[in-house]
């Protein structure tokens, strides 16, 4: 059932629920969906802060929030507060973390992930079907043959590897699965219901006030609650609930909360002299979308303890070029056939880096929050490793006779501070298996509390290059089961 | 004592362009009285590395910008001697097969970082040491300023002079386009950054050429449909010049010309664009606007930041105006003639044709300026 509160107000304004969800983006729908239907018995209830249609004015300036030195380009466009949150626009582009993505890399000062990359596969088949991704082969190994003529015909051994993005159609959670929560008997939508405010008893949340811009507040009772309201607004609120609370205990207490703020973003370094006809970018393989790019092998991330950086390419003219027309000739160490020119594109794997936090401000916003401020400050080391990357790809390339590599922009502090962000909001609530090493759990609830939990890209404690909406669904996924089973083991 | 080999090299070059001729004189003997050219397109060189070294050079065909930049920088005032020497010490002139050699020297290079940086480009120090030895070998011998200048008679070069040309018929012209942009203005932009124009042509012939300023561009021929625009250098050059360009169809075999038409850079518009609290956007006419397409992914017209910029010529622009893309409101910087917008890259992730409007917030005015087609490549 969907309930606007701008339409229709809570008989007493209150309602009792097993368990309470806010947000309503894909980490939310999804969860709530799983929940409802593997608890028949249970209600739940989702609360999202938008309605179906865009957010007004007023609305999206809920989201203003200040920025620190380095700019954030995408500031405005980057969340959408509606049924359904930013899959009202996002792109689709899909793949599980890597191997590697879920290692700690002992250069850096925080553990990565606490479950294994098997512990989310698990989950991964549903997270497709929710994101109604029909082409699931992600090992590009198993689909190479079909597409080598695009591909580079890399060592076997060496640096350089590769790996394959799906794609979603994208879908619109909150179109596509708002008849699915409609009538879904034992879910309760409420629109327009901002979380403004949690309720705390000791180690438990005991009530959420929820409330439409210009309307009375609705109390919501549960045993459980999870914060889905996407990786900035779920950290601004668990910054609220700390309060003036000094920052040195567990969970809401903990320092790590709104540290290790990283999206995905990347330099374009240069060209590539390269193959013809190469596609690592996305393209139409007998009507099946996929997206070829190119990174460093497992091995040598272990071994260098380099990020997972990838890298696209695009075709260009390479006119003006001093390499216009240039390769082919085998006496110049270059393999049979044509040449062209690639602009390159990387994809960095963010490094943790406790400095770059959000903070709350004392400005509030219409619903009496404090306001957040973002000092995004990437690690310098992204850079390095990304060029490391394309240095080590391009010495393949020169000394294996498939091309050449040049260097447009150079490894700067400028020029890393130019680079604008993906959209991907991680690592704010990181997960841990220690207190002391992140803000929630490897069940995802947050440390010191028994029944708030997290689901969100933000509990990411290692990032890789990969989009996250497909992981931000599957470990959703894995908490409704662990929501409806430990609830089980309790009664 | 004349010890003279020739070595027929037919070198097609890369991206289809005309087959060159080559005929090598080798040899170091000051006395050498070069023999007429047995054809006019025959260069010489004459490192005295060895002939062999002197028929590979001649062969590294699209390596001539590339000698030139090294000789510009690392190797400037360096001369012929020196250079062939410092080459002869790096490979073997007497090599069974040199390109073998120097294909292993270069492996060598890039394994030992012996490397020379050429804009940007990171290339073994023999291949850019090689591509000046033959630039300088080229220059030191004055039979081939002549037949450089022949060379200007093969088809494609010859193309580039005026004069090699009889205007005549080649196949008839239905339409082409665009004929017009402003100064600083790309038009019609291709995911290469290249500006495209069109040409409804029936029957032209498979190596028909269109040339445009007197220079040929690089045209692909499909059906009815011709292709061409500006590329690189001459983009630049047009774009930033008004005035106008011939533009023509060749056949560089017969070598007939076929005027098409002009294609005019206009000054940019003059003045203050119309604007302020009382314009309406009901009053306001939009003109071109681009880029209009784009593939997925990819920003045309790149900004720091990574978005693609795109511009819009309109006639009046309302105060606070924004452009609306799909649901996003984007700030817009007023222009002489219209605006300037940046779209962040994560909005080009779908394909799709995504509705561009102009909007003023406080009145929920909209004015359509057209789709952007976010394609998905085959
Ligand atoms: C332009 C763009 C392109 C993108 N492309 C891709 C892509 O190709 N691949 C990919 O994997 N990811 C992509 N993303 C990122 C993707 O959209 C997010 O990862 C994903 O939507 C996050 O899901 P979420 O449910 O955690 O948060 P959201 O989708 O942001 O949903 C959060 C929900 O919480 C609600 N909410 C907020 N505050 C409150 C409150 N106080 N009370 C109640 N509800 C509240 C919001 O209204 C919203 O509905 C893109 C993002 C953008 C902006």
């Amino acid at each position: 059932m969907i309930i606007d509160l701008e339409q229709q107000a809570l008989e007493h304004n209150a309602l009792r629920a097993d368990v309470c969800i806010a947000g309503a983006g894909p980490a939310g729908i999804v969860l709530a969906l799983e929940l409802a239907r593997a608890r028949p018995d249970w209600h739940i209830v989702l609360c999202e802060a938008g309605g179906t249609g865009n957010a007004t004015e007023a609305e999206r300036d809920i989201y203003r929030m200040a920025l620190g030195e380095k700019s954030y380009s995408v500031a405005d466009i980057c969340r959408r507060r509606r049924l359904g949150g930013t899959t009202a626009h996002w792109g689709g582009w899909s793949k599980p973390l890597d191997a590697t993505d879920y290692e700690d890399n002992p250069a850096w000062d925080v553990p990565a992930w606490p479950i294994t990359q098997a512990e989310v596969q698990r989950y991964m088949d549903s997270a497709l079907a929710w994101t109604e991704i029909t082409s699931t082969e992600f090992d590009l190994s198993r689909v190479r043959d079909t597409i080598a003529q695009h591909l580079l015909p890399l060592r076997v051994d060496g640096p350089i590897t590769e790996h394959a993005f799906r794609f979603s159609p994208p879908t619109r959670f909150g179109t596509r699965y708002y008849n699915d929560i409609n009538q879904q008997d034992n879910l309760t939508c409420l629109l327009h219901a901002n979380l403004t405010r949690l309720d705390r008893a000791g180690e438990r949340i005991t009530q959420a006030e929820v409330k439409p811009l210009d309307g009375a507040a609705a109390l919501i009772t549960a045993e459980h609650f999870v914060l889905a309201m996407g990786g900035l607004e779920t950290t601004r609120h668990l910054l609220n609930l700390r309060g003036e609370a000094a920052a040195d205990g567990e969970g809401i207490f903990s320092d790590h909360l709104g540290r290790y703020f990283a999206d995905h973003y990347g330099p374009r370094a240069g060209n590539l002299l390269a193959p013809e006809g190469l596609k690592y970018h996305r393209f139409s393989n007998d009507g099946q979308p996929i997206m070829p790019v190119l990174t460093f092998s497992a091995d040598h991330i272990r071994k260098e303890r380099q990020h997972n950086t990838c890298m696209t390419l695009n075709a260009s003219s390479g006119e003006g070029s001093v390499l216009h027309q240039y390769g082919s000739q085998s006496g110049l160490n270059f393999k049979p056939g044509n040449y062209w020119q690639y602009q390159v594109q990387m994809i960095v794997e963010p490094r943790p880096n406790p400095l770059s936090r959000i903070h709350l401000t004392n400005e509030r916003c219409a619903l009496g929050l404090r306001r957040l401020k973002l000092d995004w400050q990437p690690h310098r080391d992204d850079f390095d490793s990304a060029y490391t990357f394309y240095q080590t790809l391009g010495g393949e390339l020169s000394r294996t006779g498939l091309g050449r590599f040049q260097i447009t922009r150079q490894n700067t502090a400028e020029h890393q501070a130019r680079a604008s962000g993906a959209c991907h909001h991680l690592g704010t609530t990181r997960m841990a298996a220690r207190p002391e090493d992140g803000v929630v759990d490897t069940d995802l609830k947050v440390f010191g509390s028994q029944n708030l939990y997290v689901a969100s890209s933000s509990v990411f404690p290692r990032y890789g290059y990969s989009n996250p909406t497909l992981t931000i669904a599957a470990l959703s996924v894995r908490l409704a089961q662990h929501l409806a089973g430990q609830k089980e083991a309790q009664a | 004592m004349i010890n003279r080999r020739q070595f027929v090299i037919g070198g097609a070059a890369a991206g289809g362009a005309a087959a060159i001729t080559y005929t090598l004189v080798p040899g170091d003997s000051a006395d050498t009285v070069p023999a007429p050219a047995p054809e006019a397109t025959a260069l010489r060189i004459d490192t005295g590395i060895s002939p062999a070294m002197d028929e590979f050079l001649l062969s590294l065909e699209h390596t001539d910008t590339l000698g030139r930049a090294w000789l510009a920088g690392d190797g400037s005032g360096i001369g012929l001697a020196q250079l062939a020497s410092t080459v002869a010490q790096r490979i073997d002139g007497s090599a069974a097969d040199i390109a073998a050699a120097t294909a292993t020297r270069i492996q060598q290079d890039f394994a030992q970082g012996t490397l020379c940086d050429i804009e940007g480009w990171q290339l073994s120090l023999t291949e850019c040491q090689l591509a000046a030895l033959r630039v300088l070998a080229i220059e030191a011998n004055p039979a081939n300023r002549a037949v450089l200048a022949a060379n200007e008679a093969t088809p494609e070069a010859a193309a580039n002079s005026p004069d090699g040309y009889t205007v005549g018929t080649i196949a008839p012209l239905q339409n082409w386009g665009p004929k017009k942009t402003a100064k600083g203005l790309a038009f019609n932009v291709q995911s290469d950054g290249h500006c495209g124009l069109w040409f409804q042509i029936a029957g032209a012939p498979a190596h028909a050429k269109i040339m445009i300023d007197g220079e040929i561009a690089r045209t692909t021929i499909k059906g009815k449909v011709v292709t061409s625009g500006l590329f690189g250098k001459q983009k630049d050059h047009i774009l930033s010049t008004p005035g106008t360009y011939e533009i023509a169809l060749i056949d560089p075999i017969r070598k007939v010309k076929q005027p098409i038409g002009e294609f005019l850079v206009e000054e940019s518009p003059a003045g203050q664009l119309p604007g302020g609290e009382s314009i309406q956007l009901s009053d306001c006419t939009v003109g071109k606007w681009g880029p209009q397409k784009t593939q997925v992914g990819v920003a045309l017209n790149e900004q720091p930041d990574g978005a693609m910029g795109v511009w819009v010529y309109i006639s009046c622009l309302p105060h606070g105006a924004r452009l609306r893309i799909g649901e996003d409101d984007l700030p817009i910087t007023r222009t002489k003639f219209g605006f300037t917008t940046a779209i962040p890259k994560p909005l080009l992730e779908a394909p799709q044709n995504m509705p561009l409007h102009l909007v003023t917030p406080g009145d929920g005015q909209e004015l359509a300026i057209g789709n952007l087609l976010i394609e998905e490549p085959e």
